[in-house]
């Protein structure tokens, strides 16, 4: 009788499982891990003796595997449980929070994006005029070190002086670090997401106006309005801490701007024009942080309704997107360029739309990994 | 296909059981031995037909053999095979290293055939040679049914990754075997020991290894280093003996029993105890069929040391085509040696504790010869060890990697003791008379395995097999 019991309750699970993996619907798309998911490989005899037939049909087994979320939600319990201090490279935070890591630095090409821009710093000051300022904003895992795991081997620290002593005489380096790190313990980052929140962004704002011997816009000059509280980012995807409680990503609109009612936004790859900073129709969906500015283009040009003959240039990554939310209310006009998408001659453009500043704007792990600099010094 | 996969678990094995027990019983290894070669052809379609000739070679080769035994026939028809045997591993496996050192040797530039290694040609070709020896010996009787033959060499349990069955071992059962519940539940017990083994275990700590051993020298440390080493240790040890445990306990459910391929290695006391406990049915394997047959220890001490030389260089070889394996058998072909001339007596009179840590530094040792191809990068790591190379004794990245690993590290250590499975005979005791609690509470810690290993199968980011290759 004994034996039988085991032998019952293994059939159950095998047989169990196979069905309702051969029920369950094919999904396309998985949102809390971002990507598509494997489909049924079409049987062929070629693809089966090349050896392509039976990895494909592994892989969709795997993706499609009836209710994939929770398995891997009870993994990532049993690590929890296991005492891991990291996951799918993030860490688990104090805090409960998921904190990318940032552990392997590519110091040679960190060192020749430097290069790049302070090339491209020093020719558009003689060509065009225009003086360049650099922000690289510290990863999460810098400011927020007091909430990692017990000897989180995190050493970006040294790069930003690095790179204030690399730019130093061809550019204004922005270090915003201080003010970060004053706020730390604040929601200046996203608990699932590796990008800043606008709060965050705004303590970078005023840091950046104080270095520039600008007065600090208090926050009675923005109309905070939340615009998210489900938003799951992308680091909870890698960690999958499914147990994560959700984001909340909130607009700061500059309030000068708002009342000239004269904002226009277009975007020159799909030629389409908006009214606003935001594009609600992505907190619908998973990649709720293309909220700001419909996500990446390789040109943004943001008309404030402003008059002042100020015309900012930014070179950047995702970080600027939210960042453009407070730019909005100092220029006449903002051009964001994305050296991932955006392939021109960067100074001619600059000369061509009368630019008067320019500002580089990258996340600091993207920046030591970004391949396309390059292009900005053509 | 490897146990360890979804498409295994849930399409493969159910379809191959229900098809195997829904048959008659005449028609049970004819089941067996097609849904072998489905599963072989799942990972290497093509050669599937190099498995299959292997099968018929030796399938007729025994026949002759025993046709014309006593005469030279059957000796030519012996040698035959062996021959052709080595002759498939030398072409598949051995290629490209023998052209690569040829070319080398004579200042040559010949071309790499470059050909995919076949999965468990090392397994199957030593299987079937055992087959012909032991039916010339006497020691097995010829096989004259081609699908029960068939069935012998590519029962999908042992195929890819062994343990190497002799084939006196399973003659029998191959004709006459009856399943039972009993075994069944067994089997199933013993697979998913197995699969925790491997999912939870060799996987988990494989990754320790990985970023370790691709660290650079800016990031090792000391303590980094032997870190990375232990943590492969250990992944070697629970990838290869669970895959075994998975092979025994899948037979089981066959109605098959195989012999023991592993025995809590890393408790030997001795490098020679460590080979005793380890891969026990390669080392049957080399003794039954090398170092017995050249002598052995019956032609005085110098003679015999000869053998073990000839063993341990095969056993390297064995492992893989790369100068670091047969470095790797000469390495314990000297300790091996050394133990028999004086330094296992002197291990005997010492403290156990002298003995286990000698025999766990030999073979960490040994583990980083085996570890990197690259001879020069398997000296940089052990000069770390050694604190070489001007780095650091500890780093964030190794004391992050000691406190994020410790939890494993203690059920890693336990786990390749015999201290778990006496627990469980203990707790087992203390039920006997509850009857339902003893029952509930062994089928719900097996299922609970299962399931945690398929959840971290659905997350299988890393899922490397160790053996597939050897």
């Amino acid at each position: 009788m004994k034996p039988k019991i085991t032998v019952f309750i293994f059939a159950v699970m095998l047989l169990g499982i196979a069905a309702i993996n051969l029920a369950s619907p094919v999904r396309g798309f998985s949102e809390n891990e971002n990507r598509y998911l494997a489909q049924l490989p079409a049987f062929s005899w070629d693809t089966l003796f090349a050896g392509r037939y039976t990895p494909a049909l592994d892989d969709f087994v795997i993706d499609q595997f009836a209710f994939r979320d929770s398995w891997v939600g009870v993994k990532t319990m049993a690590e929890r449980l296991l005492l891991k201090g990291s996951s799918g490279g993030a860490y688990f935070a104090s805090d409960g929070s998921v904190i990318e890591m940032f552990t392997h630095i590519d110091r040679d090409r960190f060192s020749r994006n430097l290069t790049h821009i302070r090339d491209f710093a020093l020719r558009a000051l003689e060509e065009t005029g225009a003086e360049t300022t650099v922000m690289l904003v510290p990863t999460q895992s810098m400011v927020r070190r007091h909430v990692l795991p017990l000897f989180a081997p995190e050493n970006g620290n040294a790069l930003l002086g690095e790179a204030a002593a690399a730019l130093e005489g061809a550019a204004n380096f922005i270090d915003i670090s201080p003010s970060l790190n004053q706020h730390r313990d604040e929601y200046i980052f996203y608990k699932t997401d590796h990008h800043w929140t606008s709060l965050g962004a705004y303590y970078a704002y005023n840091s950046m106006r104080g270095q520039q011997g600008q007065p600090i816009r208090g926050i009675e000059q923005f109309r905070l309005q939340v615009l998210s509280t489900r938003f799951y980012g992308t680091t909870w995807s890698k960690a999958s801490l499914y147990s994560a409680p959700p984001d909340v990503i909130t607009a700061y609109i500059t309030r000068e701007t708002e009342g000239l009612g004269a904002l226009r936004v277009e975007y020159s790859d799909n030629g389409h024009i908006s009214g606003s900073l935001y594009e609600p129709s992505f907190l619908a969906a998973k990649d709720k942080y293309s909220v700001f500015l419909n996500g990446n283009h390789p040109i943004v040009r943001i008309g404030t309704g402003l008059e002042n003959g100020r015309r900012l240039m930014v070179i950047k990554d995702s970080f600027a997107n939210s960042f453009a939310q407070f730019l909005a209310a100092d220029y006449e006009e903002v051009i964001l360029l994305d050296p991932r998408y955006y392939r021109g001659q960067y100074i001619d453009f600059a000369r061509e739309n009368d630019i008067t500043d320019i500002l580089v704007l990258y996340g600091l792990k993207g920046f030591t990994e970004d391949a396309n600099l390059y292009f900005i010094t053509t | 296909m490897v146990f360890s996969s979804l498409s295994f678990l849930f399409m493969f094995l159910p379809a191959a059981l229900l098809l195997y027990f829904l048959s008659p019983r005449r028609l049970r290894n004819l089941v067996l031995f097609i849904s072998s070669l489905v599963f072989y052809a799942w990972g290497e379609p093509v050669y599937i037909a190099l498995i299959l000739f292997s099968t018929v070679m030796d399938y007729v080769l025994g026949i002759l053999v025993d046709k014309y035994r006593g005469t030279a026939k059957s000796k030519y028809a012996l040698i035959f095979s062996v021959a052709a045997n080595i002759c498939l591993l030398g072409v598949f496996k051995y290629a490209d290293f023998i052209a690569v050192n040829i070319g080398a040797l004579f200042g040559l530039d010949i071309p790499l055939p470059n050909l995919p290694l076949p999965i468990g040609i090392s397994f199957y070709t030593f299987q079937t040679m055992s087959y012909t020896i032991d039916v010339y010996r006497g020691s097995a009787k010829v096989q004259k049914n081609f699908i029960t033959y068939g069935t012998y060499v590519a029962m999908f349990p042992q195929l890819t990754a062994g343990p190497i069955i002799r084939y006196q071992t399973v003659a029998e059962q191959l004709e006459s075997r009856r399943e039972d519940a009993g075994q069944f539940a067994q089997g199933i017990q013993r697979f998913t020991a197995g699969l925790g083994k491997k999912v939870l275990l060799a996987n988990n700590i494989g990754m320790l290894w990985s970023q370790m051993s691709s660290m650079g020298a800016e990031n090792m440390s000391v303590l980094g280093a032997w870190l990375g080493i232990t943590a492969f240790a250990f992944q070697i040890y629970f990838d290869f003996s669970g895959y075994s445990d998975m092979a025994i306990g899948l037979a089981k459910m066959f109605g098959f029993t195989f012999l023991e391929n592993f025995d809590y290695p890393y408790i030997s006391k001795s490098v020679t105890e460590f080979w005793r406990r380890w891969h026990i049915s390669l080392g049957t394997w080399f003794r039954e069929y090398v170092y017995i047959p050249l002598g052995g220890n019956r032609k005085g001490l110098p003679r015999q040391l000869v053998n073990i030389a000839a063993v341990w260089l095969l056993t390297g070889i064995w492992h893989g085509a790369s100068w670091n394996f047969a470095v790797w058998g000469a390495y314990f072909m000297v300790l091996l040696i050394l133990e028999k001339l004086f330094l296992y007596d002197l291990l005997q009179r010492s403290h156990n504790a002298a003995g286990r840590i000698y025999t766990l530094l030999a073979v960490l040792l040994g583990w980083v010869i085996f570890a990197f191809d690259d001879f020069s990068m398997g000296i940089r790591y052990f000069m770390w060890m050694l604190g070489g190379g001007g780095i650091p004794f500890a780093n964030s990245h190794a004391l992050f990697a000691l406190s994020s690993n410790a939890v494993m590290f203690i059920f890693l250590i336990l786990a390749s003791t015999p201290a778990p499975a006496r627990w469980a005979k203990a707790v087992m005791e203390k039920l006997r008379g509850h009857t339902i609690l003893s029952v509930t509470l062994t089928n719900a810690t097996v299922a609970a395995m299962f399931l945690l290993c398929v959840a971290y199968l659905v997350d299988s980011t890393y899922n490397p097999f160790l053996y597939f290759r050897f």
